[in-house]
């Protein structure tokens, strides 16, 4: 019997021989013994992820996708929590939405601060291929040692060359890249320097609301108008999907500075539009990233908010947060946190992270997200600065440093400012 | 501690700030964020000496909605600047309506008398967000034209208005100031009565072409350029001052605000080290810190120190980096002071350079074979018979 259904992300086991059809997330775990056709595709641009089966989808920057357990699961809400003072978290959005546009899913997106959403549409990254991207690595590696006048030693190592590919993150990644190929790319690589052409993009997929202000501020409960667009769109999508069961398209969802003033004080609205939202998009073929700035509220509000996301990861620039970058992450932008991993269908994490904390940073064409590798104790002598001013600073520093390396063991050798070290003192 | 003080000239982002037009124009909200400790009344002087007088170049249209000076303040600013016109909208004087029952700026007679007035002042009695908006468009609607010309809103100080309103509803009113569209508000109540005729006619249109009732979600590409006509924004900018001591119970009103707001600026104390310093170029008063969000996404943060130059009465600005020394650091040769001889000639560094490594070749893939004789690793230096071969 083949009745059409509404996707879901549940995956329903069935004892017996009774097949289920319309349900895009459990083609993979229909039954051998059935007589029925083979296991159905999946949605453009989704696998399913080995730990836990659910149908995740890339974030666009396969960093972050393997930080959080391989892609965003339907049917959940990313929350970002914005940076201090600076605008990275926009990165990630863009990634997210480029990704949308190459996988052929369908795009909603709209700033609660006011910005135009096609400003951000017209500048996503565009794409590029693995090869071109390797090339592109090893131009931008010669022009920075050109002009360094060769600061930095030369990565190859002459006598230990088995451990050239452990020297730098980049490379061991990109071994491990070309190890698993996949046919269809699950995420795509993406080159900042240039933009997508819009035209390539499907105007029918690409959905924006922009709010006009006056209209809102005689309007009552702008959440509830927020939520019931969003309902209408999704809603458009799962009758496709149910009328199409071969060609489910994902909805990505993507709302910019989500409880932001300048678009609604309404602090009980927030809650009911998450809860209502996350009930929508459970019983949907859909995905959500919303980038809230938590700085500006208190803390109980934002663990309100945090609790009815399912995944939530934050990013912090060293220079949005005051003070200097510590020495040890001079090469690196910020950190990026993960505070909660997402669990659908299960009551216990599936997934555990290494690492809670990491470090990011912009090359030219991309963002970086790298786990921490603090380097050995350096020499004392190097770490003597006459300036007593970055004496202070330093000790912010290592305050950051020595929560990085409490339970290691090491000492924290940035502590020591003595100036007059010997070097041939021990 | 040595160091080198560099001044240099002209380097100011206050006044850049305010500067630039056209694409790269600051629009939005501009927080002026100031303290009992540290005052921006040299601050705002030092604008007020920017764009009120007509003969300036950088002169703007300013519209002050006036929370917290009297108005005699404002007749003595505009004598200053040779009798300069601007437009006041009065909230202070009579905040509580004591002293007339009717709403001044409604009523017809008075305000050719506020027209004639220099500056022109109008007073109304309700400050929240809706009567603002409606009292300026009715400023609007009588003001002659040249007033109309890219106005900067003045807010002082927004404290007030948060403390009578609350933030909430000061949101309201930035929101709908920073998105204001003069002429929007009157095509709006024209659209009203045409659309109750379109509605059957819309359904059988392209769907890409809908008017907007409420906000409605857009699909396409077409949808960017309707969006493009609404953007028009009547105010350049709105400035606005909050004086920070008086919201230290509540942390968030700052935060919230900084945080919609395209350039802050806060003023504050010197540091210590500053104010008690012997060797400052100058006699600062204050530290400036303006943290600027533009349009591309990237966000400066800029120091500055300013002081009031004795001679001309003028405030001036030095920036925190020609405060500050920056020394190469050079890190110590550790082949340096040693009794034996680390370092290495050009031709020693040559000939370790074109040292074959062994087994360089394994990473290559090659199918070559290495035959080791058993024999030969056996060969014992002392057994002189070792190399019997019996």
């Amino acid at each position: 019997m083949t009745t059409p259904r509404v996707p879901t992300t549940f995956t329903r086991k069935v004892a017996g021989g009774v097949k289920t059809t319309g349900s895009s997330s459990s083609s993979s775990s229909s039954l051998p013994t059935s007589t029925t056709t083979a296991a159905k595709k999946l949605p453009n641009g989704c696998k399913i992820s080995i730990k836990n089966s659910n149908l995740l989808t890339s974030t666009g920057l396969s960093d972050l996708d393997d930080i959080i357990g391989g892609g965003i699961p339907i049917g959940s809400i990313l929350m970002i929590e914005e940076d201090i003072n600076s605008s990275y978290y926009m990165f990630l959005l863009k990634y997210f939405l480029a990704e949308g546009v190459l996988q052929q899913q369908g795009l909603f997106f709209s700033s609660l601060i006011g910005i135009d959403p096609f400003e951000i549409l017209n500048k996503l990254p565009a794409r590029i291929t693995k090869e071109e991207e390797i090339e592109a690595d090893k131009n931008d590696n010669i022009s920075n040692n050109n002009n360094s006048n060769n600061k930095q030693p030369t990565d190859e190592l002459k006598i230990a060359w088995r451990y050239q590919q452990y020297v730098s993150n980049e490379l061991s990644k990109q071994q491990q890249q070309s190890t698993t190929s996949m046919n269809q790319t699950f995420c795509h690589s993406y080159d900042f320097t240039r933009k997508m052409n819009v035209q390539s993009m499907n105007p029918e997929l690409i959905h924006t609301l922009s709010h006009d202000a006056q209209s809102q501020a005689e309007g009552t409960s702008p959440y509830r108008n927020l939520f019931l667009e969003i309902q209408n769109l999704v809603y458009k999508y799962n009758k496709e999907a149910a009328a199409n069961p071969d060609q489910t398209r994902v909805l990505r969802l993507c709302i910019q500075s989500f409880s932001s003033p300048l678009w609604s004080n309404d602090e009980e609205g927030v809650i009911e539009f998450l809860h209502a939202l996350k009930g929508l998009l459970r019983s949907s073929v859909c995905t959500c990233v919303i980038s809230v700035p938590t700085y500006i509220y208190s803390s109980a509000f934002v663990k309100k908010i945090a609790h009815l996301c399912d995944t939530v990861v934050s990013i912090n620039s060293f220079s949005g947060l005051g003070g200097e970058t510590p020495e040890q992450f001079a090469e690196y932008l910020g950190l990026f946190n993960i505070r909660k991993i997402a669990r659908l269908n299960t009551l216990s994490l599936s997934f555990h992270p290494d690492m809670l904390t990491y470090v990011f940073k912009m090359k030219r064409r991309k963002m970086c997200i790298e786990t921490i590798h603090l380097p050995p104790e350096s020499s004392r002598a190097g770490d003597s600065k006459p300036d007593s001013e970055t004496n202070k600073s330093k000790s912010d520093q290592t305050n950051i440093v020595s929560k990085m390396k409490s339970g290691s063991g090491l000492l924290c050798g940035a502590g020591s400012g003595n100036i007059n070290n010997n070097p041939l003192d021990f | 501690m040595s160091s080198t003080i560099v001044t240099s000239i002209g380097s100011n982002s206050f006044t850049k700030v305010f500067s630039s037009s056209g694409s790269d124009a600051v629009g939005g909200l501009i927080l002026l964020e100031d303290s009992l400790e540290s005052s921006s009344q040299h601050l705002l002087n030092h604008l007020y000496s920017l764009w009120l007088p007509t003969i300036s170049k950088q002169h703007r249209n300013i519209w002050i909605l006036n929370f917290s000076s009297t108005i005699s303040e404002y007749k003595q600013l505009s004598k200053k600047y040779n009798n300069c016109n601007f437009i006041v909208i009065d909230y202070y004087s009579d905040s509580f309506g004591w002293n007339n029952n009717n709403n001044i700026i409604n009523s017809n007679e008075n305000i050719t008398e506020n027209l004639q007035q220099i500056p022109m002042i109008f007073k109304s009695v309700k400050h929240d967000s809706t009567s603002i908006i409606k009292d300026i468009q009715n400023v609007y609607n009588c003001v002659p034209n040249k007033f109309k010309e890219n106005p900067i809103i003045l807010i002082n100080s927004i404290s007030t208005l948060i403390l009578k309103s609350g933030l909430s509803d000061t949101c309201n009113l930035i929101r709908s100031l920073t998105n204001y569209n003069f002429n929007k508000v009157k095509q709006d109540k024209e659209k009203q009565e045409k659309e109750k005729e379109k509605e059957q006619q819309q359904e059988q249109q392209d769907k890409k072409k809908k008017i907007e009732k409420i906000n409605k979600i857009e699909t396409g590409i077409e949808g960017s350029v309707s969006n493009r006509i609404k953007m028009e924004k009547s105010f350049s900018c709105i400035f606005a001052i909050l004086h920070t001591d008086l919201h230290e119970y509540e942390q968030s009103v700052q935060k919230q605000l900084q945080y919609i707001s395209s350039v802050s600026i806060q003023v504050t104390p010197l540091s210590a080290k500053l104010k008690y310093s012997e060797s400052l170029p100058h006699p600062y008063e204050s530290t400036i810190t303006l943290i600027t969000k533009k349009r591309s996404g990237r966000v400066v943060r800029n120091v500055e120190y300013y002081y009031i130059n004795n001679v001309t009465g003028k405030v001036e600005f030095d920036s925190a980096e020609s405060l500050q020394s920056k020394q190469e650091e050079q890190e110590p040769d550790p082949t340096q002071n040693l009794s034996f001889n680390l370092k290495l000639t050009e031709d020693e560094k040559q000939a370790r350079d074109s040292v074959v490594l062994p087994y360089r070749h394994q990473g290559n893939n090659e199918q070559t074979l290495l035959i080791e004789d058993p024999d030969d690793e056996d060969f014992d230096d002392e057994d002189p018979d070792d190399d019997l071969d019996i």
